[in-house]
């Protein structure tokens, strides 16, 4: 073999190995420093269209308020809301009530008809109705209902003068009217008379009159009974019925309402601040503002009680947002920047957070029935987060 | 007998090596390089030769793994880390990026010489493969919904096989010019294409907008992929019907190489090629289109309780799940379409040194493109032959990607002469795997040729 040639070979595999090998950066060594899959995306921010949330009616937030305690706890059970979803409010009880036994036996001779005096009964109805104006709210669209129980079988004359009165925050009397009824009681039972008070007025009924109110008997009255051994009461009843609205006056300061298990678990995305724009449309004449959000943790202590939580003092949330009042057919839109952030380290999973409301009536709004569909809206709402999001390792 | 062995087990051995080349333009400058005529057909073999197992690849890339990767204080991390600037990132990529690899194995080659000119028959076996994605597609990933629309449209990934049967003619006009032609019939075997030519990506805060659109041509030389009842192409499992009625190769088409040789003066050579000028019509008997626009404006009347039970990331898997769905493939018809391979220009010079002719300088030039991926690059060369059966040849140039540098070899052996040459950029490799930190253009060509 020729020398060069045996020289040549080996030098030539030499230099190409040496090539290779000289273009390795072992910087870049994988396998021995390993490769971190730590990631954060989107780092200058990111924009999210979150939607649209609710909406949150008055009627789903009255369990919430009625469950935290306090004045509005005391009327809970005669808030309904009727077909139209119109809240409303209704008390019904005996204006008058008597034994026909015990007239024969107070008249003594009854061998002729005779005029039954029972006097200028009255009833106080809307005792719930009173206690919304210790908060502001008041009543509208009140309406009075009277109906009657004869227990004879023929019909009774009856002469009276039926009158409601009512009485203001101050306990003095706002207004008061008189309404006809009926000037026979047919045998059996029905309506006696009806009132509906005009809409503007926007106190309670404090009291319903039947003043001078006589009974044209029959002679043996008791023999005149259609089931001897039945009904043999004389009555008239009244049913009181008026709506929920809000006055100039309601207000309701430091409400706070913890919203738990949002199993919110962004704490592994290491965010340092976000910005949460809300798009709120309100139709309740009532103005909320949301004096304090605060993020709750669970407290650290060996002597805690198990599942006690404590405000988060990290994590700051703007404060002093305030959405507008409005009507069903104005709504006001809010817009609402809550900033969220972190001062120190990163934003943690958000489990439970308390939010403190104070709640008006919308300046320069009338009084105004208000309905179980009623409430807020966010009509739009959208997350920005700065900083970008980390997926550890 | 025994080099008819030694050449069976040698065409082993290198069939078993992978190998990357586009045109040997080392070859130029090796005396004992047999197969210089694939670089430029004008140039003559003085006797026969046979070649089997000629194995050329090429991989090219305008980013590199430093694109990706970056090491710290004792460990790499990757381009998302937060330690790792956008800028940075983003300014090391390109606006389409894309990532490019063919082969060439030459199964059989056959030249003989007879009078001024000189024949050569071949048949190769080819490939060609790419991916690209647009810079946009990292630039979200890493700074968010910063712009007002971003358009991802390049997203694409091909790759296209055929068969090559090459009839080439090189014929010397004059003492000092030759020219030849190998005119070139293309036999498809398969064919693969998914492009996404419209993808618009629209993220702010009160609605996100993706429009997109997608293409899969898809050869079925073999068989059909089936359609779901929702007239989809099934790939899960990928469900093959029976043989499509196109029997004929998945495509077919014509090519050719152009090359002329000058010689004005002896020991100076001028060399100008032009390559794979051609394309093949192919017959794509499964085809699917995907498109559709996907909208995400958040959550619609979400109550309280139902965020608290988790539904909003439930809406979020929604739109995911919408996303994917726009990208699902609609079976189409069947169709044809013409595609032209990869072409090459080449120019080179050769000066022997007339005080010493078995050392050579001189220069090339080359310009290649595939599908809109565009690499150039000028070389300085310098090559010893100092014998028959050597020659070793170096150069160091600059193209697309900034510093290259190469080197060839050629080794002949009682009438067998074994080939190798090498083109790699400076940008260095990651250990062990060997992934190209900088962009690249890396050739490697080995084969073995047997004079006749």
């Amino acid at each position: 073999m020729n020398p060069l040639y045996k020289k040549a070979l080996p030098l030539a595999f030499l230099v190409g190995s040496l090539l290779l090998a000289g273009c390795v950066n072992w910087d870049y060594d994988t396998e021995g420093k390993g490769v971190s899959t730590e990631v954060t995306l989107f780092g200058d921010e990111i924009a999210v269209p979150v939607g649209s949330i609710g909406p949150v009616t008055l009627g789903s937030l009255l369990d919430k308020l009625l469950a935290s305690g306090g004045t509005l706890s005391l009327i809970s059970d005669y808030i309904k809301v009727d077909e139209d979803g119109m809240l409303y409010m209704e008390d019904e009880g005996d204006l008058y009530s008597i034994n026909v036994y015990e007239i024969e036996k107070s008249q003594g001779d009854v061998s002729s008809p005779f005029i039954w005096d029972a006097g200028s009964p009255y009833a106080s109805p809307g005792g719930p109705a009173l206690i919304l104006s210790y908060i502001g709210l008041c009543v509208t669209n009140q309406t009075v209902n009277l109906s009657f129980s004869n227990p004879f079988y023929i019909d009774v004359p009856v002469s009276c003068q039926a009158s409601v009165q009512c009485l203001d925050a101050s306990w003095m009397y706002s207004y008061e009217s008189d309404f006809a009824t009926m000037e026979k009681l047919s045998g059996g039972g029905g309506a006696f008379g009806s009132f509906a008070l005009p809409a503007d007025i926007n106190d309670a009924v404090s009291a319903i009159y039947l003043s001078d109110l006589k009974f044209d008997m029959p002679a043996n009255p008791v023999t005149r009974l259609s089931d001897k051994n039945g009904n043999s009461v004389l009555s008239i009843q009244y049913k009181h019925r008026c709506g929920l609205g809000v006055g100039p006056t309601f207000a309701l300061n430091n409400l706070e309402i913890e919203l738990d298990d949002l199993g919110l678990e962004i704490g592994k995305y290491n965010l340092h601040s976000g910005t949460v724009t809300l798009e709120v449309e309100n139709t309740l004449p009532i103005a909320f503002t949301l004096e304090k959000v605060e993020v709750l943790k669970p407290v650290v202590a060996d002597d805690a009680p198990e599942g006690s939580l404590e405000v988060d003092e990290n994590i700051s949330v703007t404060e002093g947002l305030r959405i507008d009042g409005g009507t069903p057919d104005m709504p006001a839109m809010s817009t609402l920047k809550i900033d969220l952030g972190a001062a120190e380290g990163t934003i943690p999973d958000i489990k439970d957070v308390r939010l403190t409301l104070s709640v008006a009536a919308q300046e320069g709004l009338e009084p105004i029935a208000i309905t179980a569909s009623q409430g807020l809206y966010v009509k739009s709402s959208s997350a920005r987060l700065s900083g970008g999001f980390t997926i550890p390792e | 007998m025994r080099k008819s062995l030694l050449f069976a087990l040698a065409a082993t051995v290198f069939a078993a090596v992978p190998a990357a080349a586009q045109s040997f333009t080392e070859g130029f400058f090796l005396d004992g390089y047999k197969l210089a005529y694939k670089y430029n057909p004008a140039i003559r073999n003085e006797g026969d030769i046979l070649s089997l197992a000629q194995w050329q690849g090429l991989a090219r890339s305008n980013f590199g793994a430093s694109s990706f990767l970056y090491p710290t204080e004792g460990k790499i991390v990757t381009a998302l880390h937060p330690s790792v600037g956008a800028e940075q990132f983003l300014g090391s990529l390109r606006d389409d990026n894309w990532l490019s690899n063919s082969f060439n194995f030459g199964v059989a080659s056959y030249g003989w010489r007879r009078g001024d000119d000189y024949h050569t028959l071949e048949l190769n076996v080819r490939g060609d493969m790419a991916a690209s994605m647009p810079k946009e597609l990292f630039s979200i990933l890493k700074l968010g919904s910063v712009e007002t629309a971003y358009d991802l449209s390049g997203l694409r990934a091909f790759g296209n096989f055929y068969a090559e049967v090459a009839y080439g003619w090189s014929h010397k006009v004059s003492d000092w010019l030759s020219f030849g032609v190998r005119p070139k019939l293309l036999i498809g075997l398969a064919s693969a294409d998914y492009n996404v030519n419209e993808f618009t990506l629209s993220m702010n805060e009160d609605k996100y907008t993706a429009t997109v659109g997608a293409d899969l041509d898809l050869t079925s030389g073999w068989r059909k992929i089936g359609v779901n009842e929702d007239g989809n192409l099934d790939f899960n499992p990928l469900a093959l019907s029976a043989r499509d009625r196109w029997k004929l190769p998945s495509g077919i088409g014509l090519a050719a190489d152009m090359g002329v040789l000058i010689t004005p003066v002896e020991g100076l050579s001028i060399s100008l090629s032009v390559l794979d000028l051609g394309g093949l019509l192919w017959h794509y008997g499964n085809a699917g289109q995907s498109g559709g626009t996907v909208t995400f404006e958040g959550v619609t009347d979400l109550s309280i309780e139902e965020i608290q039970g988790g539904e909003l990331a439930g809406q979020f898997t929604q739109l995911k799940d919408d996303f994917l769905g726009s990208l699902t493939l609609k079976a189409g018809e069947k169709k044809g379409a013409f595609k032209a391979i990869p072409f090459t220009s080449n120019a080179a010079v050769r000066w022997d040194l007339p005080f010493y002719r078995p050392l050579s300088i001189g220069a090339t030039g080359t310009y290649s493109k595939m599908e809109g991926m565009e690499y150039a690059d000028g070389r300085f060369v310098l090559a010893w032959n100092p014998c028959n059966w050597l020659g070793v040849t170096a150069n160091v140039g600059y193209g697309s990607f900034g510093l290259g540098w190469g080197a060839a070899l050629t080794v002949g052996c009682n009438g067998f002469h074994l080939n190798a040459g090498l083109q790699e950029d400076c940008g260095g490799r990651m250990p062990y795997g060997g992934s190209h930190l900088t962009p690249f253009n890396s050739t490697l060509t080995v084969g073995l040729t047997y004079d006749l």
